[in-house]
């Protein structure tokens, strides 16, 4: 019987050991590509995923936002693209348009996604002028004012709903040396907080069809204007040395407002306990219309990717509603599927749904047009010449079209 | 460094030996030698060379060349007011960077070559910056010039010095980053001299003593001529490494604000990868190319041609 029993034990883990040598020999690696802070490796997902996915060993490599862009042209053109990145949304037809990714049409059909099962703007906004789908939401980057309530209350104020009202109560809020009623942004923010102004009045950077440059049409320039006339009035301080790093100036109280995103959520509690309970995040304030900076990121395939089913696998994983909120509680990015927000950490937070509503009320970035990257760039030098040199905003605005209308032409 | 005297010399006793046969020991001892650095020279030096003059002649989908285009690049970049913008901070950014960090090196050098208390302390902090990674220099001197939170304006108020826009100001944005490359590059000079200082015999200090020689005329006359072949070398380093500046605009500024901290390095880059116009981007690294090897060579030549500190 001891026989019978050993032999027995001894056979069932042989034949655990084979199966595991097996399943380790069809492991394939599946190379994800991230930007720097959105915490993939520390938030559980991709050990999550690897439990769940036996077949699948990932290989993150972790980018700073600001070369990602340029890391991801260079491997794709060299054919050494990962299988699956995340990425900005300008980038997706940019890339598309240089024939560098996968197409993922099939993929989204193969997995049932609806579009009404997610955020507004979510899976249409990566449709490229082929009619082809060539990426999957990540997150969607939505932005709330964010308000220091201990100020406002002591100078009986009440958060601004219109952009006029965010002026005046600026004006108020501002003393020119020591307290300035809302935040300096630069680089690409500064182009996110004034597409906010753009969008809000009823512009746009190009138009429908996406082969003009609008910035000079009336609307924009309106829109230019306004952003001039924040630093004009010294709302954002006008002069250069007082332009300090905008989530410490907010943390000071020497930044009353500041325009941002969700993971100020996290990062305010983390890193700036001491203003807990005298802050609060509210939607944008509006203009003509509802609509504000906002867009759903991306993640990608890239054409060049040598694990394609891997890649998609890790989208489908992503995309799971209970994924998304664990995503979110790790750094803050907004899920692009409707269900999260019936769960866990987003479903009563005030300062989520303040984000969510902006989502939903509608937004517009730069997007589905070619060079999409270099639009943007364009746009915050013409930023830059308003309001460092005082440049006339149709001047600017003029300026800088000359350079869209021939990058729009791909 | 040899003179072309002494080179004149070993070539003619070169000539009057046997000279080897091509399958010789010693040639293909030489050759043997010499192929992984030719090679290695030629895959990541000579050809992407040699590809981007290709490249520059055409119409560019990425790295690959699809249309002849002539001169049409080259006409296109020198028209931009941008590529003079970074030729110009470019050339300021490299003068005035090699001739502080050499002046600074070599200060720095002849003060921890005396008998200083604590001077292999002072060394290890001066040599630090230079081993630090380039990305988090840039975010270092990212925080220590902000107008408000950072150290360098918080300093200047002892003075009486009000606030300065560092980064965000078009007048300071270069001065800014020639203040980081110093920091970051003077402690590599300053070995290079220590090195060269501590190899001057004591007996030529020695004789110019006996001959009369101040402290001033010992170091100019002795110590400045022994030191050339280290300058030499010093000032092609620090040349090149200014010449590229590079991670500054890219982490920092983006090359702003507006254009003004746009350099020939971030323009091949943006014109490559955000504008994907690689032949474009060829131009201004052909420009790049000729100016690194145009200045190296006159420095060769200067410091070849005579005794320049005689």
């Amino acid at each position: 019987m001891n026989r019978f029993l050993r032999s027995t034990r001894l056979a069932i883990v042989l034949a655990g050991s084979v199966s595991a040598t097996a399943a380790l020999a069809q492991q394939t690696d599946v190379v994800v590509w991230a930007e720097n802070g959105t915490f993939l490796q520390q938030s559980g997902l991709i050990a999550k995923f690897e439990a769940e996915n036996p077949q699948y060993k990932v290989q993150l490599t972790e980018y700073p936002w600001q070369v990602a862009h340029d890391k991801l042209v260079a491997a794709m053109a060299g054919g050494q693209g990962p299988d699956v990145a995340l990425g900005e949304d300008q980038w997706v037809a940019e890339f598309a348009h240089l024939d560098l990714l996968a197409p993922l049409d099939d993929f989204k059909a193969k997995q049932g996604y609806k579009d009404e099962d997610f955020n507004p703007n979510s899976w249409s906004y990566f449709v490229f002028q082929d009619g082809k789908t060539y990426a999957a939401p990540s997150y969607t980057e939505a932005r709330a004012l964010f308000y220091r309530k201990d100020l406002f209350d002591a100078a009986g104020l009440t958060p601004p709903k219109t952009l006029d009202e965010m002026l005046e109560v600026g004006k108020k809020l501002t003393d020119g040396q020591q307290h300035f009623g809302l935040a300096d942004q630069s680089g690409d923010l500064d182009l996110h907080f004034f597409s906010w102004f753009l969008y809000a009045n009823g512009g746009n950077v190009y138009n429908d069809a996406g082969s003009k440059c609008t910035l000079a049409d009336p609307a924009g320039v309106e829109a230019l204007s306004f952003y001039k006339k924040l630093y004009d009035e010294n709302v954002i301080p006008k002069d250069p040395a007082k332009r300090v790093d905008t989530a410490h100036g907010f943390e000071e109280g020497y930044y009353a407002m500041a325009e941002s995103g969700p993971w100020w959520l996290g990062l305010i509690p983390s890193e700036a306990p001491a203003i807990n309970g005298k802050w609060a995040a509210v939607p944008l304030p509006t203009g003509k219309t509802p609509i504000t900076y906002g867009h759903p990121n991306s993640w990608f395939v890239p054409a060049s990717g040598k694990n394609k089913d891997g890649g998609e696998a890790f989208i489908a994983f992503m995309l799971e509603p209970a994924n998304g909120v664990t995503w979110f509680e790790s750094w803050g990015g907004l899920p692009p599927a409707k269900a999260a927000y019936t769960q866990g950490a987003l479903k009563d937070d005030p300062n989520v749904q303040a984000l969510l509503k902006a989502a939903q009320d509608g937004t517009n970035s730069v997007h589905g047009v070619p060079n999409g990257q270099a639009i943007t760039l364009e746009i915050i030098k013409m930023l830059s010449a308003v309001k460092d040199d005082g440049t006339d905003p149709t001047e600017a605005a003029t300026t800088a079209c000359s350079t869209i209308d021939g990058l729009l032409q791909g | 460094m040899s003179s072309p005297s002494q080179i004149a010399n070993v070539s003619s006793a070169g000539s009057t030996r046997k000279r080897p046969g091509l399958l010789s020991s010693e040639r293909v001892f030489i050759f043997t030698t010499l192929a992984p650095a030719v090679v290695l020279l030629s895959i990541y030096v000579f050809f992407p060379i040699l590809y981007s003059a290709y490249l520059s002649f055409f119409k560019t989908a990425l790295f690959t060349a699809k249309r002849f285009s002539g001169f049409d690049n080259y006409v296109q970049v020198f028209s931009k007011t941008l590529f003079w913008t970074a030729l110009g901070n470019t050339l300021v950014y490299t003068a005035v960077s090699v001739v502080l960090t050499l002046a600074l090196g070599l200060l720095a050098a002849v003060v921890l070559n005396g008998p200083i208390r604590g001077r292999n302390a002072y060394r290890t902090i001066l040599f630090i910056p230079y081993i630090i990674p380039y990305a988090a220099y840039a975010l270092l001197w990212y925080w220590l010039f902000d107008p408000r939170y950072g150290l360098i304006n918080y300093l200047l108020s002892f003075v009486g010095i009000d606030a300065i826009a560092w980064l965000k100001s078009k007048n300071w944005v270069i001065p800014a980053f020639i203040l980081m490359g110093l920091w970051k590059r003077l402690g590599f000079t300053m070995v290079l001299f220590l090195a060269g200082l501590q190899n001057i015999p004591a007996e030529l200090h020695d004789a110019a003593t006996v001959d009369g020689a101040n402290r001033w005329q010992r170091f100019r006359y002795v110590t400045l001529p022994v030191l050339a072949p280290i300058t030499l070398f010093s000032a092609v380093i620090a040349l090149i490494s200014a010449l590229q500046i590079f991670v500054e605009p890219l982490v920092m500024t983006h090359g702003g604000p507006g254009d003004s901290s746009q350099s020939l390095g971030y323009l091949i880059y943006q014109q490559g990868f955000v504008y994907t116009n690689v032949g474009q981007a060829s131009v201004t690294a052909l420009v790049l190319c000729a100016l690194t090897f145009g200045f190296t060579w006159l420095l060769l030549r200067r410091f070849d041609s005579k005794d320049v500190f005689g």
